[in-house]
């Protein structure tokens, strides 16, 4: 049991620095949503934020 | 690293569908964000109410629908499913759109899951276990028809959810909807089977299954959902990218990996397999080497932010549950050490653990979660102000509640290693309770608080279909993330990869700590039970209901574990085989009264009546709750709830007692030395708690308690003591007329109206009185006992000296031959024929001396509730005065036994 967790948690973990250091695609790749995610989010609160800009201040931003 | 990771100014490509936005589902949003506010305020309640009634226990009065154990149930189910899940779907709804760039399933199926979610769980349950239906399964307490709604709602909210997730490429796929595919997958199979199991599957075997669901329902329900909303949030309010996608990942696989492999950790030193419990202790630690790492990722992701994070409630609430979580979860995995376990286990340190992991952690993530999800929602009333004033009182009030508790905690470790009586734990933690008590006000003043902030304030401008701004960097095409990268098709689809997270890892758990271990128990279970066995009877399976739905099992564990001080106090520890009727276990994983694990023979029946009716009258000092409602209005006219409750409580550890051979100690069994105490010699070889049947009121084993009458200081320590812990039956002026006494069959002694000696007043106080209700007092220290029997000595008046002419003496002692010998023995060292088969024993006159009122009162009415009879038919007056000079004269001139 201790031995299958120690053995599962490293291989986990040196599998991905391997897959990390190994392939340049993997490491672009997998910091890829982080940036998507941000992008994504502005996109819908621009939407709020041109109503807002329309009606003026006195609301939330 | 860093070229990866911290490039914020590098420009990520869009290469996702730049049309027009899927819809949010703002309605639900606000639904469900409401729905969680009103369940946190009345969990808080239920919360603020239960705490109350550690210090005053008839707080709210004697109602069945208000006792502490249904409250208690009621508290915990709905910060775990009227607040955190409403929050969660809240979040779910507002964050789906943005992170799959999908709409949701559907928004018919959104409101069928919001009417489930509040209509046929959380409230029904709260009535429900109101009204007595609860079951004794931690985080699991609603009964079972509310927890097939609970798993229907999560069928529908993996349709609803996870759905839109299966167009996104795991390339593509932020943290945020790993955890929340994950959580939801992995919570879908594991609620079931966390109910289900310990129902079908008894004692030590179930517990290991029970354990699972313990640790995964803060594991991979709550955790998961808090750690997307952090990354989202974190994301969204700072406007930049979190620090290493990578590492998140790598923190997200090993905790879904960890995670569930914790949960044997409830149950250190217990009759789980050692195999189990060390592999629980592994992961444990493995788990807060994982949070470093996350909590790691999160802060730096924050880095250069503490404007924002002081500026903003939003983030600044995250920030709190980020760092609560780091301060938990190491806390976890050093409290799953052994050493530390074995010292802090069942204590309010524990509680005061839980309170951080689901205040500090999880309500503070929801709260900052909800906070921006609502600032953001089209028409939506938003009060900075008031936020800002919730998260100041909950982090106040959190805080304070947690130093409390903890130091609650250690106090109380430290009683029970010692050798001080169980009630004293109780004493000392009642400070703590009530600081607990105002700890509570601030947090409940600030959930209010937040509640207001999400209903007043300006509103948020409605929804328009206005075209998307474009970001200031998405014209730059040298991204480090541009679209030409593509994840190979093996990773193409993201919930295939996270439903192995959460169902892959699930199975990995169910097997490793369920299966294993219940099947190791099934072949220890059958090398160790003795071969005849004692199942319940139909009252005692009904009294074991009684006691799981009352939450009996949420102060008073059923497991002695295998650690000294328990060994010490209440015997033998549990093993495997005596838990095998268990349908479900009850060991419960907290202490605020005794282990009940060996109460059989401990004490009588009227006893437990009287201590269920109304605790304080047994036990002075007990935080207990009143029972009133079993009982018709006295302690002696018990319902058959009572009835059935104290039939299963005198079952407890019946069938161990029964596999002892004769004269083989229970603690010679399992080849310990338990006593710290050097001077304990012979009375050392069997647990302290053990009783022993005492004929003719003497026991030789009894230690001889040096007490001192003459001595004032002694006397009025022994007078504390004995107010303390004997007077709710003996009364306080020792008269016998204590306010259990009416229920109590044979009344209780009036100390003022006998003369006792030295010798019978150590047995009685080291062995009880069998067949009655004093039970012995060996958790007392000794010099105490010393001190209550010169205190008892103190109030006797000086003993009588019996003479009687040679023609009285042949004529009562021909009397007392006739009527009495056969069974106060012919020399009246009640050891007649008839002794050995009566209870209580008959009164050994040479250890006790009735004044001659009592002696009177006896011979003449008997002693209701024992076997001796009224005379005054039979004898006239003057021969029962005759006869009490009789007896009288006994007194003191042999004091050893027969």
């Amino acid at each position: 049991m201790i031995n299958f967790i120690v053995v599962a948690s490293t291989a986990i973990s040196v599998g991905f620095v391997v897959f990390w250091s190994l392939w340049p695609w993997f490491r672009k790749s997998i910091e890829k949503p982080k940036y998507t995610v941000l992008e994504n989010d502005r996109r819908f609160r621009g939407q709020t934020a041109n109503v807002n800009a329309a009606q003026g201040s006195g609301q939330n931003p | 690293l860093a070229e990866y990771t911290i490039n914020l100014d590098a420009a990520p490509q869009q290469d996702f569908d730049a049309g027009p936005l899927p819809r949010t589902e703002y309605d639900l949003v606000r639904w469900h964000g409401l729905a969680a506010m009103i369940t946190v305020v009345v969990s808080a309640m239920f919360g603020i109410a239960v705490a109350t009634k550690f210090n005053f226990p008839n707080f709210l009065g004697g109602h069945a629908w208000d006792t502490w154990g249904r409250l208690r149930y009621n508290h915990t189910e709905g910060i775990f499913f009227g607040w955190l899940g409403n929050a969660f779907i809240a979040f779910f709804y507002y964050v789906t759109p943005r992170l799959t760039n999908h709409t949701v399933t559907s928004r018919k199926l959104g409101w069928a899951i919001f009417l489930i979610w509040n209509f046929a769980v959380v409230l029904p349950g709260w009535v429900l276990v109101c009204m007595g239906f609860g079951q004794p399964l931690e985080w699991a307490e609603f009964p079972m028809i509310v927890a097939f709604f609970v798993v229907l709602a999560f069928a529908l909210m993996i349709i609803q959810f996870v759905m839109p997730f299966f167009r996104v490429p795991a390339g593509d796929l932020f943290v945020s909807g790993w955890y929340i595919i994950g959580g939801l997958v992995f919570t879908a199979f594991a609620y079931p089977i966390g109910n289900l199991v310990p129902q079908l599957v008894p004692g030590a075997q179930g517990a290991a299954f029970s354990g699972l669901w313990i640790h995964d329902a803060v594991g991979l329900f709550v955790t998961p959902f808090g750690l997307a909303m952090s990354y989202y949030v974190i994301t969204a309010a700072t406007e930049r990218p979190i620090y290493s996608h990578f590492l998140s990942m790598l923190g997200f696989w090993l905790l879904f990996f960890i995670y569930p492999l914790n949960g044997t950790h409830h149950y250190i030193y217990s009759a789980i397999p050692m195999s189990a419990q060390r592999g629980a202790i592994v992961a444990s630690v493995y788990l807060g080497l994982d949070v470093i790492l996350v909590v790691t990722n999160l802060l730096l992701s924050l880095r250069n932010s503490s404007s924002k994070v002081g500026g903003d409630v939003a983030l600044r609430f995250i920030w709190f549950g980020v760092v609560a979580y780091l301060i938990v979860s190491l806390q976890g995995s050093i409290q799953a050490l052994m050493p530390v376990n074995r010292f802090i286990h069942f204590s309010d340190w524990v509680i005061g653990h839980s309170h951080l992991a689901m205040i500090g952690f999880a309500s503070f993530t929801a709260a900052g979660a909800l906070a921006h999800v609502w600032r953001n929602t089209p028409g939506a009333r938003y009060n900075e102000r008031a936020m800002n004033w919730s998260f100041w009182l909950l982090a106040v009030g959190l805080t304070i509640m947690v130093v409390d508790l903890t130091a609650a905690g250690l106090v109380q470790s430290q009683i029970w290693v010692s050798r001080a009586p169980w009630i004293d734990s109780v004493r000392a933690a009642a400070p703590y309770w009530l600081t607990r008590i105002f700890s509570g006000f601030p947090i409940i003043g600030g959930f209010i608080l937040f509640w207001i902030g999400l209903v007043t304030g300006p509103r948020n401008p409605v929804e328009s279909n206005a075209t998307q701004i474009q970001p200031a960097y998405a014209e730059d095409s040298d991204s480090v993330s541009g679209g030409s990268h593509r994840a190979p098709s093996i990773l193409s689809y993201a919930f295939v990869v996270a439903f192995v997270a959460g169902f892959g890892f699930f199975v990995l758990s169910f097997v490793v700590l369920g299966i294993i271990p219940a099947v190791q128990l099934e072949a220890e279970i059958k090398k160790t039970a003795p071969p005849f066995r004692q199942p319940l009877t139909a009252s005692e399976q009904r009294g074991r209901v009684i006691y799981g739905r009352e939450g009996c099992a949420y102060c008073h564990t059923e497991q002695v574990r295998s650690v000294a001080s328990d060994i010490q106090r209440f015997g033998a520890p549990t093993e495997a085989w005596e838990t095998t009727y268990d349908y479900p276990h009850l060991w419960g994983t907290r202490r605020i009264g005794p282990d009940l694990a060996r109460e059989n023979g401990l004490r009588s029946d009227d006893w437990q009546y009287a201590h269920l009716f109304n605790p304080r009258s047994t036990v002075p000092d007990s935080i207990m709750p009143s029972y009133p409602w079993m009982f018709e209005a006295s302690a002696a006219k018990p319902t058959r709830e009572a009835v059935d409750l104290v039939a299963y409580l005198r079952s407890l550890g019946r069938e161990r007692v029964l596999a002892q051979g004769p004269g083989q100690d229970l603690q010679a069994s399992i080849g310990m030395q338990m006593t710290s105490d050097p001077e304990a010699d012979d009375n050392a070889s069997r647990p302290e708690t053990f009783p022993r049947i005492t004929v003719a009121g003497l026991d030789d084993s009894a230690p001889r308690f040096p007490s001192e009458s003459f001595d004032p200081d002694r006397t009025a320590h022994g007078r504390a003591v004995f107010e303390h812990n004997c007077s709710g039956c003996h009364g306080l002026n020792a008269d016998g007329n204590g306010i259990a006494s009416t229920g109590l069959l044979p009344k209780p002694v009036n100390l003022r109206s006998e003369h006792f000696s030295d010798a019978h007043l150590a047995t009685v106080l080291w062995d009880g009185v069998y067949g009655t209700a004093m039970p012995a007092w060996r958790q007392l220290d000794k010099e105490d006992l010393g001190d209550i029997i010169a205190y008892v000595r103190s109030l006797q008046s000086n003993v009588v000296t019996a003479s009687m002419s040679a023609n009285e003496l042949a004529g009562t002692k021909a009397l007392y031959y006739a009527l009495c010998s056969s069974c106060h023995g012919a020399d009246g060292r009640g050891d007649g024929p008839a002794a050995g088969a009566l209870k209580p024993s008959p009164v050994n006159f040479h250890v006790r001396q009735p004044s001659a009122e009592r002696a009177f009162t006896v011979i003449h009415d008997g002693i209701p509730g024992s076997s001796m009879p009224a005379w005054r038919t039979v004898l006239t007056d003057d021969q029962i005065k005759l006869l009490i000079r009789y007896v009288q004269q006994f007194y003191e001139k042999e004091i050893t036994p027969p």
